[in-house]
């Protein structure tokens, strides 16, 4: 029984939760029929836009979208449309394509801001690769919609650091009671809790500086994160494989240190860690080497974690999570961060528990899918 | 309760015989229960949302028919005058379940009025707990027997595993939240332990809990997911330890890698002294962490995905002393000795604490655990070259990580040749002679030269020290060749990057080129990290005698500080080592301008800045040796001595003050003083390319009559003041 939502299915349902973007005052309405049709209104003009920016073999499969009772939805859900815009992106400052994703993005309307956002993994894969090569091209069209993201966020985020507060056991929590309760008021208040930083406080931008360029874009990768269980497949998929490729370690025999760490491998696992270790998630034109802060690092770490371990993954998805994970544990190695390295190894042997587990319930099943007389000789053992 | 028990088993034989199957022998055998194989696996294959196909379910397509004339042999029977038409179903359903007739099954349980039997279930199930408190045997009898509740409750669960198979996840969540919500309006405190027909309710309840959150996952609906878990666990249910671990764990999973962040209101009713998470990340580590202790005490087995949950969600936290601390609590046999001291070294390193990670490396580096160990080599081996007092131990350890490799990866070969020339070069900074300094040099610029050779100059880390070798060896032309290799290859990301290619071109005395770099990257940079590029174009603007505009840039950069400190310092854990840098910076800064002013012989200004840096740092062997500066111009020669050994006392190593000392006892001696010698030798221990130094040693030479000697110091300081640079190159 397959219970993954099948690609063409993957938008969100009714109930979809406003991004963390958006814009409160223009979500509330008084009538909620009125909201509902300016923002059908709002994507059927966005779409018929994008149709009259791409090649006319598109404008058949745009019009049915833009017909449908959810435009921005089935937007999101169409892999023929994100195939379209793929191939015709440039990123130049003249790009059309660029412009209809800094207008759509900034119509404020949650649906349509998930689309521009499943494009942020091409986005930000292209122009990175690109701004690394020895003649960069005018990326300024990239540039537009990494900043319309960052600005949003910026003001979101508020001037906030993201933090998380690592718990103390020894003081009570709302899941758990201490064994001992603290001795006295004085200790508990000496004890200040240890805090981790995600996410230091962003500063408004109004052009994307060199030195800055790290932060944007990681700052687009973490709204593409926090929307992540509602874009589609095909989105991810193409974030896993620029992923190997900034990684740049595809073909680097340290990229499978930790599957070979004292294990025989059985014939199963060596047929798929051939087809891991061969680079079959490796597209040609997916980028190549470049530096890897941490403020890029970081959000596609979370990012690979929900592709390899997140609900309702395609095994598409899956596999090439696991091959970019792999890549990632290469280059933190090589480049020796310790943190990059800590998440990945452990992902790897997470993966790794995951997908032996999976092996063993599959040759479970298949005893399991034995003919039906066999069942009966059971059945009539049990009733004597 | 016996007879009743017995009346079920014969219903049940009778609907086996009405399903058109073989009839059963004999009358008493008994019914496969659901723990027979084919439900063990139709169970295992479903509950859990496995992915991957399972075994095809067979349908029955006209199972409504069979159905229909069940009930109407029953009826005409007379046996439903027994018992009521919902038990009767519940019992007709789960047959069909176990049989495999999904839809026929569903038809049946359909047909059980849920909310009719609802209040009656609440009833009956307060008055179990009432009953036992109480022990009244005779107590009026319930509207509902404890087993019919038990069945029914049952029949609504299997009801929701037949729309799961469906693919109608939403009903299937909703009709497990009926049950949720009888047994916990019921029942608040949760179900007593072990209490005999409640045994099997308690089984139900269990697997309600459990599979109400995968099937939310199903339903795309992840804001009911994370609601369910918490009721979950925030409810009393009397789960066993086993099961509360099982769904902690899978809530943890959905936490961290599901996206999106969790609903909070919730759980602000919580809110006491407890600890209450803000985000996803903070209740996963919440949970990790309870699970571990878990461990620790034997309430749940050891299960490695746990630690791996918590070590990806530390690291991404920033926190990695928390990581180190969960490491370090294991208990002895838990994990590997090796992966242990592997994992605390990366923790502690990624913390800052490389002292830590060098002792841990060098335990797990032992000859009785893995001296070969190449990550744990490199590790240490880069710890030391960062270190002066550790650079001939780095070399060693780069030296050792070259003979292990096995030659198949060329990223570690140019990462251990690199770490190899930067030790090597550090070492060459405090070697005793002159041949062996030349030798050391010579051995770094060629490591570093493999290393970038073996990744085709593509690796930015290596073109770097490469170029800052160069730089310091001064041989500025390729210096200035890689450092600008390096700016493109990080695309102007780095103001190392920047910085560096500035203060070549400060130390090959084009000024102008200098200054438009900086200016360059001042326009790429954020304002808060502005600080070292607007001190190298101050220095820049005074090398060019344009005080006026130092003081300007001076100015401007003070007023950086003064504001970034205002707005960080209210958050002082959080951002400890950035305002530390930027108080520091501030008070080299304050002396900086009081220099230029000192130059300017504008005393009081002089005097205001110093205060200043006073005020934010109380001992600096740096301002000590601006305020001995101020009194040298002043012609006070003796204050000006006192004031530079009291610098020396802040820092034995300060080499501005030992050669400042050398000059003014020069001043002040009428006759050779070997002091003098003495002080300006020290300075060149420290800082073999000070210019000054070199200077003020040929002077005592000539002035000591050994004129060879005085030449070479000259001849080298003259070489060295031609390529100083406006700021250290690193």
């Amino acid at each position: 029984m397959e219970f993954h939502r099948s690609d063409s299915s993957s938008s969100p349902s009714s109930s979809t939760p406003t991004p963390n973007n958006a814009d409160p005052n223009k979500t509330s309405s008084s009538d909620p029929m009125h909201s509902w049709w300016e923002s059908v209104s709002k994507a059927r003009s966005r779409i018929h836009a994008l149709a009259a920016i791409l090649p006319s073999s598109s404008s058949d499969s745009l019009s049915s979208l833009a017909d449908s009772d959810r435009p921005a939805l089935s937007l999101l859900s169409s892999p023929a449309a994100y195939a379209a815009v793929s191939s015709s992106l440039s990123g130049s400052h003249s790009d059309p394509l660029c412009h209809w994703l800094y207008d759509t993005f900034l119509s404020s309307d949650p649906h349509l801001r998930l689309v521009v956002l499943s494009f942020v993994p091409l986005l930000s894969g292209l122009y990175l690769s690109r701004i690394h090569s020895p003649e960069p091209p005018s990326l300024a069209g990239f540039e537009a919609v990494l900043l319309a993201l960052y600005a949003a966020e910026t003001k979101s985020r508020n001037g906030k650091p993201l933090v998380v507060t690592i718990p103390d056991l020894s003081h009570p929590s709302i899941y758990h009671a201490p064994l001992r309760k603290p001795q006295s008021q004085t200790l508990t208040l000496a004890s200040t809790p240890s805090v981790g930083l995600i996410s230091p406080p962003l500063e408004p931008q109004l052009g994307v500086k060199s030195t800055k360029r790290a932060s944007i874009v990681g700052v687009a990768l973490h709204s593409f994160f926090s929307q992540i269980s509602h874009m589609p497949a095909w989105s991810k998929l193409e974030f896993c494989q620029f992923a190997a490729a900034w990684a740049g370690s595809a073909h680097c025999p340290c990229r499978n240190e930790l599957d070979r760490d004292g294990k025989i491998e059985d014939f199963a696992t060596a047929i798929e860690n051939v087809r891991i270790r061969d680079g079959d998630y490796l597209e040609e034109g997916k980028g190549e080497r470049i530096p890897l802060p941490w403020e890029i690092l970081q959000p596609s770490l979370r990012i690979l974690g929900h592709c390899l371990l997140g609900p309702l993954n395609s095994q598409d998805v899956k596999d090439a999570a696991s091959f970019a994970v792999r890549c990632l544990y290469a280059r933190a190695s090589h480049d020796l961060v310790p943190q990059a390295i800590l998440a990945t190894r452990s992902l790897i042997q997470l993966d790794v528990r995951t997908r032996e587990a999976a092996r063993a319930n599959a040759a479970t099943n298949s005893n399991a899918n034995t003919p039906t007389k066999a069942k009966k000789p059971e059945i009539l053992l049990v009733s004597k | 309760m016996g007879s009743r028990a017995r009346q079920g088993r014969r219903l049940q034989t009778m609907m086996k015989c009405m399903c058109l199957r073989e009839p059963l022998k004999g009358e008493d055998e008994t019914v496969p229960s659901s723990d027979s194989l084919a439900i063990r696996e139709f169970y295992s294959s479903t509950a859990s949302g496995r992915s991957g196909p399972d075994g095809e379910i067979e349908m029955m397509g006209s199972g409504s028919g069979n159905m229909d004339e069940a009930e109407l042999s029953l009826r005409e029977s007379g046996i439903m005058d027994i018992m009521d038409n919902e038990e009767a179903r519940a019992l007709l359903g789960k047959d069909e379940y176990q049989e495999g007739n999904i839809e026929a099954a569903l038809h049946v349980y359909e047909r059980i009025n849920i909310s009719a039997v609802t209040s009656k279930m609440k009833i009956s199930l307060a008055k179990s707990r009432e009953h036992r408190k109480k022990h009244y045997h005779y107590y009026a009898t319930p509207p509902m027997s404890i087993y019919t509740a038990g069945l029914l409750l049952e029949a609504i669960f299997l009801k929701a595993k037949c729309l799961q198979v469906l693919g109608r996840f939403k009903e299937a969540a909703q009709t497990c939240k009926v049950i949720l919500d009888i047994v916990e309006s019921s029942l608040p405190e949760g179900l007593p332990q072990n209490f005999g027909d409640e045994g099997k309710l308690q089984e139900t309840l269990s697997k309600v809990v459990e599979l109400l959150p995968e099937l939310w996952k199903l339903a795309d609906s992840p804001r009911d997911v994370i609601l369910s878990y918490r009721r979950a666990l925030l409810h009393r249910r009397n789960l066993d330890a086993k099961t509360i671990a099982k769904i902690q764990k899978e809530f943890v999973v959905f936490l961290l890698y599901s996206g999106g962040e969790a609903i909070l209101s919730n759980l602000r009713s919580h809110m006491d002294s407890s600890f209450v998470p803000r985000n996803n990340l903070e209740e996963a580590i919440l949970l990790l962490m309870i699970l571990l202790r878990k461990i620790s005490l034997n309430k749940i087995e050891w299960d490695p995905s746990i630690l791996d949950h918590l070590s990806f969600a530390l690291s991404v936290s920033g926190d990695l002393t928390a990581l180190a601390h969960q490491w370090e609590e294991l208990l002895p046999g838990t994990i590997n000795r090796r992966e242990r001291y592997h994992a605390l070294s990366l923790c502690y390193y990624g913390a800052g604490n490389d002292l830590v990670a060098l002792n841990l490396l060098r335990k797990l580096l032992s000859s009785r655990e893995d001296p070969k160990h190449v990550p744990s080599l490199l590790m240490a081996s880069k710890i030391c070259s960062m270190n002066p007092d550790l650079a001939k131990d780095g070399a060693s350890l780069a030296c050792k990580v070259l003979e292990n490799l096995d030659g198949r990866c060329d990223q570690l070969e140019s990462l251990s040749s690199c770490l190899l020339g930067v030790s090597l070069s550090a070492h060459s900074k405090i070697a005793i002679s002159n041949s062996e300094r030349v030798e050391k040099q010579s051995e770094a610029l060629h490591s570093l030269e493999t290393a970038s050779k073996v990744t085709r100059m593509r690796n930015p880390p290596v073109i770097y020290y490469l170029s800052l070798e160069c730089a310091e060896q001064r041989k500025l032309d390729v210096a200035l060749h890689y450092a600008k290799c390096f700016l493109n290859l990080e695309a102007g990301s780095n103001i190392k990057g920047w910085l560096l290619l500035a203060r070549i071109l400060s130390a090959q005395k084009q000024f102008l080129d200098a200054e438009s770099i900086v200016d360059e990257a001042l326009n790429q940079t954020g304002i808060w990290d502005q600080g070292e590029l607007l001190r190298t174009k101050a220095k820049l603007q005074i090398a060019q005698g344009q005080l006026k505009s130092a003081i300007e840039t001076y100015t401007q950069l003070l007023a950086i500080l003064l504001v970034q400190r205002k707005t960080f310092g209210s958050k002082k854990k959080l951002y400890k080592d950035y305002i530390d840098h930027a108080r520091n910076m501030e008070v080299e800064i304050w002396h900086d301008l009081a220099y230029v002013y000192i130059s300017l012989s504008r005393w009081h200004d002089a005097e205001v800045c110093l205060s200043k840096s006073k005020a934010i740092k109380l001992y600096s062997a740096s301002r000590c040796h601006a305020i001995g500066t101020m009194y040298e111009a002043k012609g006070l020669y003796k204050e000006a001595i006192k004031a530079f050994r009291d610098a020396l006392s802040i820092d034995p190593g300060h080499v501005p003050s030992l050669i400042s000392t050398a000059v003014v006892l020069r001043r002040c001696s009428n006759q050779s003083n070997p002091a003098i010698r003495s002080f300006l030798m020290d300075a060149l221990r420290h800082d073999r390319f000070n210019a000054s130094a070199w200077y003020n040693l040929g002077i005592f030479n000539k002035d000591e009559g050994t004129i060879l000697e005085a030449a070479d110091c000259f001849e080298t300081a003259n070489f060295l003041e031609e390529s100083a640079p406006v700021e250290p190159f690193r």
